[in-house]
């Protein structure tokens, strides 16, 4: 659970979203429909059956003709905060995924938006309910509290799978992308959500440190690996698992999506804030 | 730069260990990681998996194998300093007891050679090394040769004789050709506990096998029995002594015989037995002391001229010697009688002395044959005998207590056998191979002849004017050159070895004696008369002595004496800095 003190700092951010909000009901978040905000958007000519009180009576003055004002209209977003659960996340990289999704679900409730947590993990999907209103928070803090990692994720299937709620929106994958996430993103880009990708290492998995040979054990398979450790080896993980992330911000830039590399500093919450700034989902 | 121990260089295969650390992969720890993604990734780039890694260049690796490669430099023990070679100087003990068979069921001489090829094979090329074989005598097989295959030829060409070895000689030699060569080596292979230089080096073969001998053997015809002495040595054992007469078994015999006891065996023989050969079995490490021959000794006779007015005391005491058959002559027919084997003159000379034969002179009242007699002199009543050579052979068994002596005449010239107050009684001449003995008083002037040592006196200067060839050869053992006493009458000789060869001889010396066994000396005398002398030769006592092996020392090398410098010292020192360096680098983790 995030502390108050922290939260508080949240109130003054809030979740930044690139699109319009689409088809949620009334919201506090701009959208491309036409409603009742104070928010001016455009002029059309009278039609029957049209509300006279929309009527712009000064241009009628000017043109003879009736035209009527239109406003924008204010809808929430739906967001859904998708949480790799397996057992690979287990390794100092679970609290840390399990704050980012506190912190983005608690400014999408103060934003008026409705939030969806899945988690995604050895014992299968599990969601909460489209959560809507800050007095909601302590529900999703404890949906996520309530997670543990285990077992495998399988993400590439999982996510496809999902029931998203109201077409439109904006689904934020927090995990370590270390399998699968390619058709996660697509699947979620396929289905109009503005997506963003918070990819969570742990330090040891940025820069091990084995200084002699050893078996690897896979978490979530397995499946075991022999290295030979020491510096050269080490050396040569090092430039893979840099380029590995290279690979997923292009990916990501690519196709729109926005990418933050997040590994775990003491203190988190501050980290959190810069990352989350850094990947451009607060403002 | 030269090496004190080239076979360092085996260290050089520390490389090979060194460099399998780096290609065989180490034992894996089991550690879980959240994925293997990434390290899938590194291993297609750089094949980790593979039993062998390719061997990259790394410092540690390079300071591993410099560490290794000072490791060796320092067992080689690098030298810089001019004169040094690596020159060896193999000296090898050919006595009979090399050919004893220790534990391994090798001789001493093999395995010496064994010793030896081994430090050959270790030498330089272009080292020089010289063979010495040190056997009765002792001579370089190789000189000074860069050729190590002649040498290692000649060491596996060397045979044990049957004799002894003059290792003293041999170390002289060597030391001298050490001398001219700084830088030698001397290595000496031998079982026996010689006193070598303290810079040579003693490779001692042997393992002190036991061993059963045959020590003494004689034969006594006329009993029909022959006698044979045993000896154990390095335990107790049972052996079974056979005798042959002529080339037949006659006699055979079990004994027992605790370590270290010497046991005396009666054979039986038949009669007429000229020669006998007794055989030990088991015989232990040395065979070729298991067999002992023995030969009838039949004397020769003599004939002797006693040319005196009356000496009852000389007469009785020549009479004693059962081959000598005397005859008594006046002083005025002394130039009467010829070709006697022995002219003894009491008092008197003749005008021209015999061409051939012996002489002794008793009181001579002018020189002899070299021996002059002086002015007549007071003896000091204390008569010492002569301790070296002849002198003390003729002087032995005497006790020459309380003789007394009225008066006599020094002698001068010759060798001086009994003294009083410095001055010779009795002297000894041998030239041109004809002997002579003055006594410079009348015996009736002096008690001695009635003392026991008179007899005994003539008896040994009997036995030294009048030697037999087969007591010449008595003493001889195998290897050494014997001298014959030939007769006076021979006009050629030969000597049939135990292998049946003839030898003449050239002279009266013979020295192809190397084989043990029974020996004929033929000598044809004139008139066509032939004479045979039979006697045998065996190896030296002390060569049965298969027990006492000395243990191997190491010779002060010269090298460290002739102001060369020596580099381990650096060497080791740049090793621990070089060792120092590695730990660092490896502590760092800054090893490529």
């Amino acid at each position: 659970m995030l502390s108050d003190s922290f939260l508080k700092r949240l109130d003054a951010l809030a979740l930044r979203m690139r699109h319009p909000a689409a088809g949620g009901s009334g919201g506090l978040r701009r959208s491309r429909a036409l409603g009742s905000s104070v928010e001016f958007s455009d002029f059309r000519e009278y039609a029957v059956g049209d509300d006279i009180r929309r009527v712009d009576w000064n241009a009628y003055a000017r043109f003879e003709k009736l035209f009527l004002k239109l406003f924008m209209e204010e809808q929430e977003q739906r967001v859904h905060l998708i949480v790799d659960a397996s057992a690979s996340m287990d390794f100092g990289k679970w609290e840390p995924a399990r704050q980012l999704a506190q912190t983005l679900g608690y400014l999408c409730l103060c934003g008026g938006d409705s939030v969806t947590v899945y988690t995604l993990g050895g014992g299968g999907e599990r969601h909460t309910r489209p959560l809507r209103g800050r007095h909601c928070y302590p529900e999703l803090s404890a949906f996520l509290e309530s997670a543990q990692p285990q077992g495998r994720a399988m993400i590439e299937t999982a996510v496809p799978a999902l029931r998203l709620a109201g077409g439109r929106g904006a689904s934020v994958l927090i995990g370590d992308l270390l399998d699968g996430w390619e058709q996660a993103v697509l699947s979620l880009l396929y289905r109009k959500q503005e997506t963003s990708v918070l990819q969570v290492w742990s330090a040891a998995e940025w820069d091990p440190q084995l200084e002699d040979a050893a078996e690897l054990v896979d978490s979530e398979t397995g499946e075991r690996f022999l290295t030979a450790g020491g510096y050269e080896a080490l050396r040569r993980y090092r430039e893979t698992a840099r380029a590995y992330v290279e690979e997923v911000t292009a990916f990501c830039r690519a196709r729109g999506v926005c990418h933050g590399l997040i590994i775990p500093e003491e203190p988190f919450e501050e980290q959190l804030i810069r990352a989350l700034s850094a990947a451009g989902l607060v403002a | 730069m030269e090496w004190l121990n080239p076979a360092g260089a085996w260290a050089f295969l520390g490389f090979l260990p060194v460099i399998a650390l780096y290609v065989l992969k180490r034992k894996a720890r089991r550690t879980p990681v959240p994925s293997l993604l990434l390290w899938k990734k590194t291993e297609e780039r750089t094949r980790q998996n593979r039993p062998f890694q390719r061997l990259r260049s790394q410092l540690l690796l390079w300071l591993q194998l410099a560490m290794v490669a000072l490791l060796s430099l320092a067992l080689m023990r690098p030298v810089t300093a001019g004169g040094l070679k690596g020159e060896c100087l193999f000296v090898f003990d050919l006595s009979a007891s090399m050919q004893a068979v220790d534990g391994e069921g090798l001789s001493r001489l093999e395995d010496a050679k064994r010793q030896a090829l081994a430090l050959l094979e270790g030498m330089r090329d272009g080292d020089a090394v010289t063979v010495l074989a040190a056997g009765q005598s002792f001579s370089p097989l190789v000189s000074r040769s860069t050729d190590h295959a002649l040498a290692a030829r000649a060491i596996r060409e060397l045979k044990a004789g049957n004799g002894g070895a003059d290792l003293s000689g041999a170390m002289s030699l060597a030391t001298a050709m050490r001398r001219e060569a700084p830088g030698m080596e001397i290595y000496v292979f031998t079982d026996s506990a010689a006193q070598i230089p303290p810079e040579a080096n003693l490779r001692a073969v042997g393992e002190g096998a036991p061993n059963v001998s045959l020590m003494d053997m004689s034969l006594q015809p006329e009993a029909n029995t022959a006698f044979v002495r045993l000896v154990s040595r390095g335990g107790n054992a049972q052996v079974e002594v056979e005798c042959y007469a002529d080339g037949a078994l006659c006699d055979v015999r079990a004994v027992s015989l605790a370590d270290g006891e010497s046991r005396g065996v009666l054979l039986t023989v038949p009669e007429g037995t000229r020669s006998a050969m007794a055989r030990v079995s088991p015989g232990g490490a040395l065979a070729v002391d298991d067999t002992r021959w023995a030969v009838e000794q039949s004397r020769r006779q003599y004939t002797a001229l006693l040319v005196t007015e009356s000496n009852v005391f000389l007469e009785t005491a020549l009479r004693l010697r059962p081959e000598l058959n005397l005859v008594l002559a006046s002083p005025q027919d002394a130039q009467a009688v010829a070709g006697c084997d022995l002219y003894i003159y009491d008092g008197v000379l003749p005008e021209t002395l015999p061409e051939t034969g012996a002489v002794w002179a008793v009181n001579p009242p002018e020189a002899v044959l070299g021996l002059r007699p002086g002015e007549a002199v007071q003896g000091d009543g204390i008569l010492r005998a002569a301790a070296e050579g002849e002198a003390a052979e003729i002087c032995e068994h005497l006790l020459l207590s309380d003789v007394a002596i009225r008066s006599f005449r020094p002698l001068s010239g010759g060798t001086p056998v009994l003294l009083s107050g410095g001055e010779a009684l009795l002297a000894l001449s041998d030239g041109n191979g004809r002997r002579a003995a003055a006594l410079g008083f009348d015996l009736h002037d002096s008690n001695l002849p009635l003392k026991a040592d008179f007899p005994v006196l003539v008896q040994n200067l009997l036995s030294w004017l009048l030697p037999d060839a087969a007591a010449s050869v008595e003493a001889a053992g195998c290897g050494a050159p014997v001298s014959f006493v030939l007769d006076a009458r021979c006009l050629s000789a030969y000597v049939e070895t135990p292998d049946g060869r003839r030898i003449n001889l050239e002279g009266n010396s013979f020295s192809d004696t190397d084989a043990p066994g029974v020996y004929l000396l033929v000598e044809t005398l004139a008139g066509g008369q032939v004479r045979e002398t039979a006697f045998a030769l065996h190896i030296p006592p002390e060569e049965s002595d298969t027990l006492t092996v000395p243990a191997s020392t190491e010779g002060a090398t010269v090298r460290e004496t002739s102001g060369s410098q020596e580099w381990t010292g650096w060497v080791l020192a740049v090793l621990f800095a070089v060792m120092l360096l590695e730990w660092e680098v490896s502590r760092r983790g800054t090893g490529v």
